[in-house]
């Protein structure tokens, strides 16, 4: 069932990276991915691998949920490892054979990427489970004030998280009542070629973009109810206080990125 | 006696229509109402009879088409005053969960008193103060989806009391909720309103919720039709049943058992006084 | 014959994990056909779960369900047809329409049937007729209609499929007295002139009280008792003490039971109660 599906998978513990400011994890977790891009060579990369499985291992986070989120990503992993074996052609040719024709520089880059990639998504996968969506969102915010030069609004992109958060969950309740209901009226949605089944989907569609609009029309009113007038002359109950823990969390992917590019400077890339 | 708190003075409402030259029909006339403070006042009435009308009247969500609405003295059609109004008299709505703004319930809670500027510290306190007051402190951490129906009421309840303010309007905040739910509600409002002298107008169309007032005003047709103790109204059984609502089962039988010719009162309103008036009654 | 029984029904939520919970557990239950059956039970007994096993809709983990002695689950198959048989409506079906046209939402279950064009106009404006719909509203949006007519036109929605069983899950939720009123009669108008059975889940013990033969009980995951109104409405104690809310008539006459007076159990109406007091006085204070 649909119902299955987590979203905002935040893994309740508590930890170093449970405690820091939420704005920190943000900027690290921005950092870090600069990192990632920027190691040219296999020791570079091994030093990030090291502090990835730190990390992991910092934030009291199951390996087996961390698995289960690269699960998803296997296919991909393995569609740009597969682009990268077949079509980079530098290095010493390994096997030709036809229009097929694999270098090892081609199976360096292939391993190369596919290590990044699984670094990128453990990473940022670990800023979600060890963050509250609230807190995300308060830090997206913070990370967003900037942006008021330009006339964006950071709160009201903040508020509208914040809604499609909260109602995520009661919309996937609703898609399930809906399903079950026209099912009872023997709506097929299983079976049919393409164009059948989009079809076969408005008599969920319809119901559902109605009773949302009902939604966001006595949310609105219940909203102006308890004084809601936008992020003017509003405060927050909970203040956020970069502490000393920030601090060092801070430096120290500072410390990691300068390493990485340390070795890129010094020790001869791969390619 | 004391200043109402919410005043009505001649309202009548319609809704603009679309068209020009069309009048739609008035869905509230000449409303004449005091709400006191400390009251614990229901609105009864069937769907389309005008109570909810009444309700988003009270807070300015609504304005008079004619008349006058009071909050504290205060002119709801007077724009400035919006903000004062709607702290004075807080709404509760009939879904519970197209009120719930924040993905976690402490955070919903502190929505209002944010919007008002209010200091961290102080919201922090209020927060906690309304959770225990709804008695929802132990679900302060949780996600409101994941509550019973009557529970996220609860939390609607306890986000208007962090706003502090001196009158709470519930608009039909049963109609959607099981037994269990309803008597959550009810049993927290008139605790509330008991115990911390809140004023309170509950809108709804369950008799048995009304019979717990202090006071029940009837609607009918956009029309006040009855203002009065429990006792008084809903001794006028066939007024009731010919406008469409319920007349709790005890209060039915003594009116029944009165056209026999036996002599029971005709206010009887719930189990026990039934029992008792029975015995009596059977035994002489 | 039953129309429906159920052996051993068993369906147990994220079993294996720690929050494995039983939705039921070895129901069986055995309806008659015509019966009109009141279940009642408060939120999380198990009633949603059971009717939604009844059409098919989930399929129990262990134990059988019979529609007219046969295993509903023998060809997977033919599941859908279950569900034209025994006709689900679900709690708050006003918000499943979607067609443009009352008439297209209500003909929806009978095109999914494959029924022709003729049979289902003769279905839809049957369907129409028993709540109370007038033809004028069949060619309106079922978006412009008022609440209660929304209500009734998705209810004409599942009769148009002709069940054999009609489920009805809290048809009366969030409607004022008249609107319930409206939907019991219709009800029992419906049962009377199709002869179906009909399953009516509520909360409310008046109204299961006004309407039913028979009442089934459900309680943490089981179903504790099914008889007779009276039968189930003399044992008040038991039910109270589940958590139910009996009739305040029925409450009245435990009451008066409990004081020594010889009145009968399982009042459950006003006008029933009003007899038994007559009677009482009759026999002159009947102690």
């Amino acid at each position: 069932m649909i119902k299955d599906i987590t979203i905002g998978q935040y893994f309740p513990a508590d930890s170093f990276l449970h405690r820091l400011d939420p704005r920190t994890k943000l900027v690290m977790t921005f950092v870090f991915i600069v990192t990632v891009f920027v190691s040219k060579n296999f020791f570079n990369l091994g030093l990030v691998c090291l502090v990835v499985v730190a990390a992991v291992a910092v934030s009291k986070v199951p390996a087996k949920i961390i698995f289960k989120s690269l699960k998803a990503i296997t296919a991909l992993v393995i569609f740009t490892a597969a682009i990268n074996i077949f079509f980079v052609e530098t290095g010493n040719t390994l096997i030709k054979y036809g229009f097929i024709h694999i270098t090892d520089g081609g199976v360096y880059t292939a391993i190369f990427v596919a290590i990044r990639i699984i670094c990128l998504i453990i990473s940022s996968s670990l800023l979600t489970y060890t963050t509250t969506p609230t807190m995300l969102t308060d830090a997206i915010e913070w990370s967003m004030k900037p942006l008021k030069f330009v006339k964006i609004n950071s709160h009201y992109i903040a508020m509208i998280m914040t809604i499609a958060l909260r109602f995520i969950p009661t919309l996937i309740d609703e898609i399930d009542r809906i399903m079950s209901a026209q099912k009872a009226r023997g709506a097929d949605m299983e079976t049919g070629n393409f164009l059948q089944r989009i079809k076969a989907m408005i008599p969920i569609f319809v119901p559902l973009l109605v009773s949302s609009f009902r939604r966001a029309y006595e949310l609105a009113f219940a909203m102006e109810c308890r004084c809601y007038s936008g992020g003017e002359g509003r405060t927050r109950m909970k203040q956020m206080k970069f502490k000393g823990r920030d601090f060092a969390a801070g430096f120290a992917v500072a410390a990691i990125l300068a390493g990485v590019i340390a070795l890129n400077v010094f020790v001869a890339p791969v390619m | 006696m004391k200043n109402p708190i919410i005043r009505f003075q001649n309202v009548s409402f319609r809704y603009d229509s679309e068209e020009e030259g069309v009048e739609l029909p008035l869905v509230a006339q000449n409303l004449n109402l005091d709400i006191y403070e400390g009251e614990f006042v229901a609105v009864l009435g069937h769907n389309g009879s005008g109570k909810s009308t009444l309700a988003k009247l009270t807070n300015a969500i609504l304005l008079p088409s004619s008349g006058k609405v009071l909050v504290d003295g205060m002119d709801t059609s007077d724009d400035d005053l919006k903000i004062k109004i709607r702290q004075t008299v807080g709404m509760v709505f009939q879904n519970p969960d197209n009120q719930i703004v924040a993905t976690i319930v402490e955070e919903d809670v502190a929505f209002g008193p944010e919007n008002l500027g209010v200091e961290p510290e102080e919201i922090r306190r209020r927060v906690d103060e309304s959770l225990k007051a709804v008695g929802m402190y132990e679900f302060r951490k949780r996600e409101p989806h994941r509550l019973s129906g009557g529970q996220k009421q609860r939390v609607a309840i306890a986000g208007i009391i962090a706003m502090m303010p001196r009158c709470i309007v519930l608009d039909e905040p049963t109609a959607m909720l099981d037994p269990r739910g309803r008597q959550e509600v009810m049993s927290t409002m008139l605790k509330l309103n008991r115990e911390m002298g809140m004023t309170v107008v509950f809108i709804t169309h369950f008799m048995d919720e009304a019979v717990k007032a202090d006071r029940v005003v009837v609607m009918d047709d956009a029309e006040i039709i009855m203002d009065g103790k429990p006792k008084e109204v809903f001794k006028q059984v066939e007024k009731l049943e010919k406008i469409g609502l319920d007349v709790p089962q005890p209060t039915k039988l003594a009116q029944l058992c009165r056209r026999e010719g036996y002599d029971l009162p005709d206010d009887i309103l719930d189990v026990y006084e039934c029992i008792e008036k029975l015995t009596a009654f059977l035994e002489e | 014959m039953s129309v429906i029984k159920t052996e051993n029904l068993t369906h147990i939520y994220n079993r294996g994990t720690p929050f494995q919970m039983a939705a039921i557990e070895n129901v069986n239950i055995e309806i008659e056909k015509g019966e009109l059956v009141g279940i009642i039970g408060h939120t999380g007994s198990g009633k949603s779960t059971l009717i939604q096993h009844l059409n098919g809709l989930l399929k129990p983990e262990s134990g059988r369900i019979y529609l007219d002695g046969e295993d509903i689950w023998a060809d997977k198959s033919k599941i859908r047809n279950v569900r034209f048989k025994v006709g689900l409506c679900f709690q708050y079906p006003e918000y499943q329409l979607f067609e443009e046209t009352v008439y297209k939402d209500i003909a929806f279950g009978p095109s999914n049937m494959g029924l022709s064009e003729d049979e289902i106009d003769k279905r839809v404006r049957e369907a129409a007729l028993f709540v109370g719909l007038k033809e004028e509203y069949l060619d309106k949006s079922p978006f412009d209609l008022s609440g209660g007519e929304k209500r009734r036109a998705a209810i004409a929605g599942v009769m148009a499929m002709r069940p054999e069983v009609l489920i009805m899950d809290e048809p009366t939720a969030g409607l004022d007295p008249k609107g319930r009123d409206r939907i019991l009669s219709m009800l029992r108008e419906y049962r009377e002139e199709t002869e179906s059975t009909v399953l009516l889940v509520s909360h409310s013990m008046e109204d299961v009280a006004k309407l039913a033969t028979k009442v089934l009980v459900m309680n943490n995951s089981h179903a504790v008792m099914y008889g007779d109104v009276a039968e189930i409405y003399s044992k008040g104690d038991e039910l109270s003490k589940m958590g139910l809310n009996v009739p305040q008539i029925t409450r009245v006459f435990m009451g008066l039971r409990a004081r020594g007076f010889d009145v009968s159990e399982g009042i459950y109406t006003v006008e029933q109660g009003l007899k038994e007091i007559i009677r009482l006085k009759k026999e002159s204070g009947g102690k």
